[in-house]
């Protein structure tokens, strides 16, 4: 897949076609996601109005692990076999993890408060997440810190495929220790446990953040793809310059 | 729509700006992006322009 995308023609030929089906699909599901997330979707028994706060917390903290997946995949690929469009594709997806995951802390935060008393607790699931918000941090301080763009990236992308280590903990970390956070009730054996008047404002909200993750990545990789043609461009005439002048 | 939707049992403190927040970042986000393309497609239309 990559290889067969891997051509910037082929990539921009192909997105150009599917980007506004993307962005309609988002738009459909958010418009939706929101109106029965706060008119449509009954109040918990135990915290009342307070749940309306799971629908935009619980997709911003998927979307902030698939994103990181996706992310040390694309590292894999870019360090493996060296493909360039993985890299984009990495320094893409960064920026939107990063703040799919502040806003996880954010919103986990704000829903804590009323139902925990408090805004923070170094819990498992808290502290897992907040080492993911670092995780992407450092990937994107890693990829600009160095004089030569392919030492920053090669560095950032071993690192990348270091937190890989943490996916699993963010994810059992409610399983493996006494937390305060309370424990998966989406994706589970037996299947979910929630109400499904509650399920669907999730579902759509999760699809909503999936799809406009998606328009963004691949908007910031063309963003990138000109970018480097920009460079190309400057250092041709550059070198015709010193030419000449040679 | 009544004045107790926005009030939320009290919590509208905790849900609004959980909203509030994620949309604004979403909003910021694609408004940001967006700029960027449009800086890099003039910056290529132009550096095309030189070169021709």
């Amino acid at each position: 897949m990559f290889d067969w995308l891997a051509n910037p023609n082929r990539f921009n030929r192909i997105t150009e076609k599917i980007q506004p089906c993307i962005f309609l699909i988002a738009i459909i599901t958010l418009v939706s996601g929101l109106y029965f997330s706060l008119f449509d979707s009954p109040k918990d028994y135990q915290q009342g109005d307070a749940v309306r706060i799971m629908y935009v917390h619980v997709p911003s903290a998927w979307l902030a692990s698939i994103l990181y997946f996706s992310l040390a995949i694309s590292c894999v690929f870019y360090l493996v076999w060296k493909h360039p469009l993985a890299d984009l594709v990495s320094s893409s997806i960064a920026p939107i993890g990063a703040l799919f995951s502040a806003l996880t802390l954010v919103t986990g935060s704000l829903w804590g408060k009323p139902m925990w008393g408090t805004w923070w607790v170094w819990d498992a699931r808290l502290t897992s997440m907040l080492v993911l918000f670092f995780f992407y941090l450092g990937y994107i301080l890693l990829s600009n810190a160095f004089e030569r763009k392919i030492d920053g990236s090669k560095t950032a992308s071993v690192l990348a495929i270091v937190g890989l280590i943490n996916l699993p903990i963010v994810k059992f970390s409610v399983d493996w220790w006494h937390t305060l956070h309370q424990p998966a009730s989406i994706i589970k054996i037996g299947g979910p446990s929630i109400d499904d008047k509650m399920l669907l404002p999730l579902i759509l909200m999760i699809f909503a953040l999936s799809f406009f993750s998606l328009y963004m990545i691949i908007l910031n990789v063309k963003t990138k793809l000109i970018e480097k043609k920009c460079e190309a461009l400057l250092l041709k005439s550059n070198l015709e310059e010193i030419s000449k002048a040679g | 729509m009544n004045e107790l939707f926005w009030v939320m049992q009290g919590y509208e403190i905790y849900i609004w700006p959980s909203y509030v927040l994620t949309l604004l970042s979403l909003g910021l986000l694609f408004v940001h992006s967006t700029k960027q393309l449009q800086k890099a497609k003039k910056l290529l239309k132009q550096l095309s322009k030189t070169k021709n």
